[in-house]
């Protein structure tokens, strides 16, 4: 055979194949299948020994191989057992031929591999455990719709099923922290390791999965110089092989799974493309999760957007629905009120004209009348006028000392009303319009002073409550509580016009400003037992029970 | 005969009273301001505090827009009620609004009429409701108690 011939066979023979010195058993060369077989590099192996490289189970074996040799200047067939890089042991069958070429003298050395039934069911068994475990991830996946409580159930999945002793899930977002883990606690378990703080620098199969987006993986944590002090510390916990799977999303690295095996070599090619098969099924699942939640969120958003437009076209119908209502009993008002002092005044002039000759003391008297009807239709112009003024006036706001408003309105009122008692507590300050909270303090008091001002005791009171709510009360001769809902209507008039004066405007320009202000405004009362004005100037006011009970609290 | 005059303008009170008298009404005029007390009034003629019924007016002249009970309030309690509800109810009103009249029609009102502002008119208008419901009542009771 030429050395040509002999070269290409090494080079390409799938056992593993080793030259050697014939008197100092140095390794000249080997081929790839060896180096694949025992896991070195060759720049570790060449010029060095078996015994340097610790390949031997133990001297006895070595030296009987030696002794063959010495005695029949081959080796033949002779059943070893090796050791890997990685510290696991092997059966082999192991032949040595001595080679001469020119004046060197080589010995060629050749590993059988023997692939023992035992570890063939090993194989088996383990290959087993990854499918059965990819299989209940995905049912996991098609039961879980939290990436969280997933990932909890992939760990303990892959402790449970696989025999790892350990499995925890770092998510980043952005810094990767521990969101899962089975087996011993992660944190306990590498003292020191903290993924969140320490992947990119101290444990280096994070960083690798996390910028290369592949599987990292050692199986054999004891030896490997990529891990630093961890192999030290994670081999003293009980971690022979390590795994680090990237998990995606939207094809991006955004967290892996760690795995710990006791064993050794635990990670062959087979289970770890099983392993990173769990991780994209992992990642289709927080995929699918996120566009689910996204749809969902969108669909609320579109829900709740669609509850506040609802909402607000409500609120525009209803406060429309007002104004129309309110522009409608106007006009009503206006054009039924107006016409009543107009026909007195024609119906008094005309009497007077017919009587001016006959009794011109009569005419007088009717004249006297028509002239009275005028100055009511000016009145009741004039309370138009100011309603009409208390709906378009721009707001002048400011902040309000209502307790001296008040004051300068009692003071006033008292001038018409000389004797009236009236009891005004302090009212907190507000934000308003002077001029036409002015009105409204006027009007609610001029009113409470009117309808008591028959009473024996008239009493009238002016306070809040909280919220701020302001109540004027009296103890006059109240309303009637079923007509409550024309009470701020214009030109209603709830009492013999004969009895008590006015035009029947003055709430409705008190409803008005109060609700020009944002506030809200009611009267409850009964006949004869007083009646109590509430409102705020914002908001809405408490509901009945509250008010009654303040009333009732107020009034003791 | 009595006519029944609800209305709470003391100024169209007077100037209805001067309106009947011209128009040559030969009977009791009664008026009050409201309709709380003109449905007092009426019950108190429907049955006194014995039971017994007395007369009923011949004729109510009812205005809508009335302080306490308005005036439609008033129409419904009227002809909802056995007795008083062949009372002839002639509204007579400022108010020329669609819904009122309607409304007073839905309620059983028997005539509708829109106070005129000039005077003259006004006292036509009360001189035809008179001559139609005072003549119409009279050959009414006479046919219904022959």
């Amino acid at each position: 055979m030429s050395p040509d011939g002999f070269e290409a066979l090494f080079r390409r023979s799938p056992l593993p194949t080793a030259v050697l010195g014939r008197e100092d058993h140095l390794i000249r060369d080997v081929n790839d299948a060896a180096l694949d077989y025992f896991g070195f590099k060759r720049e570790e192996v060449i010029g060095r020994t078996s015994t340097m490289l610790d390949l031997w189970e133990d001297d006895s074996t070595r030296e009987r191989i030696l002794g063959k040799l010495a005695r029949e200047g081959r080796a033949t067939d002779v059943e070893c057992r090796m050791r890997r890089r990685s510290g696991a042991l092997v059966d082999a069958v192991m032949s040595i031929e001595p080679l001469q070429a020119g004046d060197e003298e080589w010995l060629i050395v050749q590993v059988q591999v023997v692939t023992t039934l035992v570890e063939a069911q090993r194989h088996e068994a383990r290959l087993s455990r990854f499918y059965s475990a990819l299989s209940e991830i995905g049912e996991a996946v098609a039961r879980i719709d939290d990436e969280q409580a997933l990932l909890q159930a992939a760990c303990e999945i892959c402790v449970e099923r696989v025999g790892n002793n350990v499995a925890f899930a770092l998510i980043a977002d952005p810094i990767p922290r521990i969101v899962a883990s089975a087996g011993v606690a992660a944190a306990a378990y590498v003292p020191g390791v903290r993924p969140e703080m320490d992947y990119q620098e101290a444990c280096r199969p994070f960083a690798h999965v996390f910028a290369e987006g592949t599987s990292w993986v050692s199986n054999d944590v004891p030896r490997d110089p990529v891990l630093f002090q961890w192999s030290e510390r994670l081999a003293a916990a009980g971690t022979l092989s390590l795994s680090v799977i990237p998990l995606f999303r939207h094809g991006r690295v955004r967290g892996a799974i760690s795995l710990h095996h006791p064993e050794v070599q635990s990670y062959d090619p087979e289970t770890l493309d099983l392993l990173s098969r769990i991780g994209r099924v992992l990642s289709h699942a927080f995929d699918a999760i996120e566009a689910d939640r996204e749809r969902r969120d969108a669909q609320d958003a579109l829900a709740s957007l669609n509850r506040v437009l609802d909402e607000r076209v409500r609120r525009r119908t209803q406060e429309l629905e007002a104004v129309v209502s309110e522009l409608d009993a106007f006009s009503y008002s206006v054009a039924h009120d107006l016409r009543a002092p107009l026909r007195a005044v024609n119906a008094y002039a005309q009497l007077a004209s017919e009587q001016i000759e006959a009794d011109p003391a009569v005419a007088r008297d009717y004249l006297d009348k028509a002239a009275r009807s005028v100055e009511e239709l000016s009145r009741l112009i004039d309370d138009l006028l100011a309603f009409a003024r208390a709906g378009r006036r721009p707001l002048d706001l400011s902040s309000v000392d209502l307790d001296s408003l008040v004051g300068q309105v009692v003071e006033e009122l008292k001038l018409l009303h000389p004797g009236a008692a009236i009891d005004r507590q302090p009212l907190p300050a507000a934000t308003g319009d002077v001029f036409l909270l002015r009105r409204v303090f006027h009007n609610l008091i001029d009113n409470a002073l009117k309808f008591s001002a028959g009473k024996e005791a008239a009493q009238v009171e002016i306070f809040a409550t909280e919220g701020p709510v302001y109540h004027v009360r009296d103890n006059g001769v109240g309303f009637d509580p079923g007509r409550v809902a024309k009470l701020f209507g214009v030109f209603e008039r709830f009492h013999d016009p004969g009895r008590f004066q006015g035009t029947g405007v003055g709430l409705a320009i008190v409803r008005r400003i109060v609700e020009r202000h944002g506030g809200s405004i009611r009267g409850d009362s009964a006949p004869d037992r007083g009646a109590t004005f509430s409102f705020t100037l914002g908001g809405q006011l408490p509901t009945r029970l509250q008010v009654q009970q303040v009333e009732s609290a107020a009034s003791l | 005969m009595e006519i029944l005059l609800v209305e709470d303008s003391p100024q169209d009170a007077e100037l209805a009273a001067i309106a009947i008298r011209r128009a040559a009404f030969g009977g009791v005029l009664t008026h009050v301001p409201d309709g709380e007390r003109a449905l007092e009034w009426l019950r108190r003629r429907d049955a006194d505090s014995d039971g017994n019924e007395l007369p009923l007016p011949g004729l109510v002249l009812l205005d809508l827009k009335l302080p306490r009970v308005d005036g439609l309030a008033v129409l419904r309690q009227v002809k909802s009620t056995p007795r008083l509800k062949r009372l002839p109810v002639v509204v007579f009103t400022s108010s020329r609004e669609e819904r009122d009249l309607a409304c007073a029609f839905e309620l059983g009102a028997n005539a509708y009429v829109v106070k005129p502002v000039e005077f003259n008119a006004y006292c036509d208008a009360i001189a035809q409701i008179l001559g139609f419901w005072t003549r119409l009542s009279e050959e009414t009771s006479y046919t219904t108690f022959p």
